[in-house]
């Protein structure tokens, strides 16, 4: 399943929790409804940072491998969470 | 102002929050906040405030970093007995947040100079030593139409209070005067537990941080006392006074004026009154 995203982020090599946190800073910037992709190394990440925005109200439209390594996680962004530009 | 990779990676933690996010980071950077007195309460107040990226603190104290300090004043070392507290306080925040402006105002707080001190600031943050020092941030602060959050501790005990000037309870409003000579204890008599001083520390400066992001309910109205040999809380519902000397209808106190300075005498139980409080 390929879903289009409006923002890619490529977190390859970026630790944990720092992927997440810079996962969120990049939907903070997306207004609702906006979807967001990136790209992380295999391990924690893939279901962590699902879990984490799931938490939080937003839609998370795919987790699935990437090339190898790594994931891609498409996440949009919960509509009543305002964007800050 | 975009976050730098170090921005990023320090304030992580706060910034996942709903509440901070990019932008409350920024605003805390952009934020100024007082705190009166670098003591047992402003100590872990101004480091957690540092901590968390508050761009702008000043600190007025005009005393001397002493030994007997150290059991609860931990902005301070062994190694800074003599210094100004301002100077030890400027150079721990500083080694701590190299990204936070730090003003030290080795000066003691008076009606004089209240006004002035207070001015650039968003939030004032009280860990006096003293009463007079008290009423005199208080009455400045709503005058000023500055938030203020109020600490005080004594032996196990502490007590907490967020005031919006005219909005919410002054400490006026919930203490009109200050007490008899006789009736509290003095900071120089009554003893302390050193993490009681970190406990209410750490709270009023949680409450600064909400009170600049706009994020939680603000500890308006509420007096919040702590009780520390049964490790209790205990929330006192305080009403602004249409009758206070300052924040009231009709106030009596326009001006900032000095009060007397008391040495109050050791003697009274100190949980009986918890007005006294010192910061230090």
């Amino acid at each position: 399943m390929t879903m289009r995203a409006d923002v890619h982020l490529d977190l390859r090599g970026v630790r944990c929790p720092l992927n997440y946190i810079k996962t969120r800073l990049a939907l903070e910037a997306l207004a609702g409804g906006q979807a967001l992709e990136v790209i992380v190394d295999d391990g924690d990440a893939v279901r962590g940072i699902p879990a984490g925005l799931g938490d939080e109200g937003h839609e998370i439209l795919a987790t699935e491998p990437a090339d190898p390594g790594h994931h891609r996680i498409v996440i949009r962004k919960n509509a009543g969470i305002p964007s800050f530009p | 102002m975009s976050l730098s990779e170090s921005q990023i990676e320090r304030y992580g933690r706060q910034l996942i929050l709903p509440e901070v996010g990019a932008q409350g980071q920024q605003r805390l950077a952009q934020a100024k906040v007082l705190v009166i007195g670098a003591g047992g309460l402003g100590s872990p107040a101004a480091l957690y405030l540092a901590a968390a990226g508050v761009g702008t603190l000043g600190l007025v104290d005009r005393e001397a970093v002493e030994l007997s300090n150290l059991h609860r004043q931990i902005l301070h070392t062994t190694r800074d007995i003599g210094q100004p507290k301002t100077a030890s306080a400027a150079a721990r925040l500083t080694s701590l947040n190299p990204e936070v402006a730090v003003h030290a105002l080795q000066t003691a707080l008076s009606a004089e100079n209240a006004a002035g001190l207070l001015a650039p600031y968003d939030a004032i943050l009280d860990g006096a030593d003293n009463l007079p020092t008290r009423y005199l941030v208080n009455d400045a602060c709503v005058l000023l139409d500055k938030p203020l959050v109020h600490g005080g501790i004594v032996g196990f005990d502490g007590q907490l209070m967020t005031i919006l000037p005219r909005r919410s309870a002054c400490f006026r409003c919930v203490f009109p005067e200050p007490p008899s000579p006789g009736e509290i204890p003095s900071c120089q008599q009554a003893g302390v537990l050193g993490p009681v001083a970190g406990v209410i520390g750490a709270l009023m400066a949680q409450e600064a941080l909400k009170l600049l992001l706009g994020a939680g309910e603000p500890l308006a109205g509420r007096l919040l006392t702590f009780h520390g040999r049964r490790s209790a809380f205990r929330e006192v519902p305080v009403r602004r006074d249409p009758g206070c000397a300052v924040c009231g209808d009709a106030p009596a106190i326009r001006t900032l004026q000095a009060l007397e300075p008391v040495c109050y005498e050791k003697g009274s139980d100190p949980s009986r009154t918890m007005v006294s409080t010192d910061g230090v």
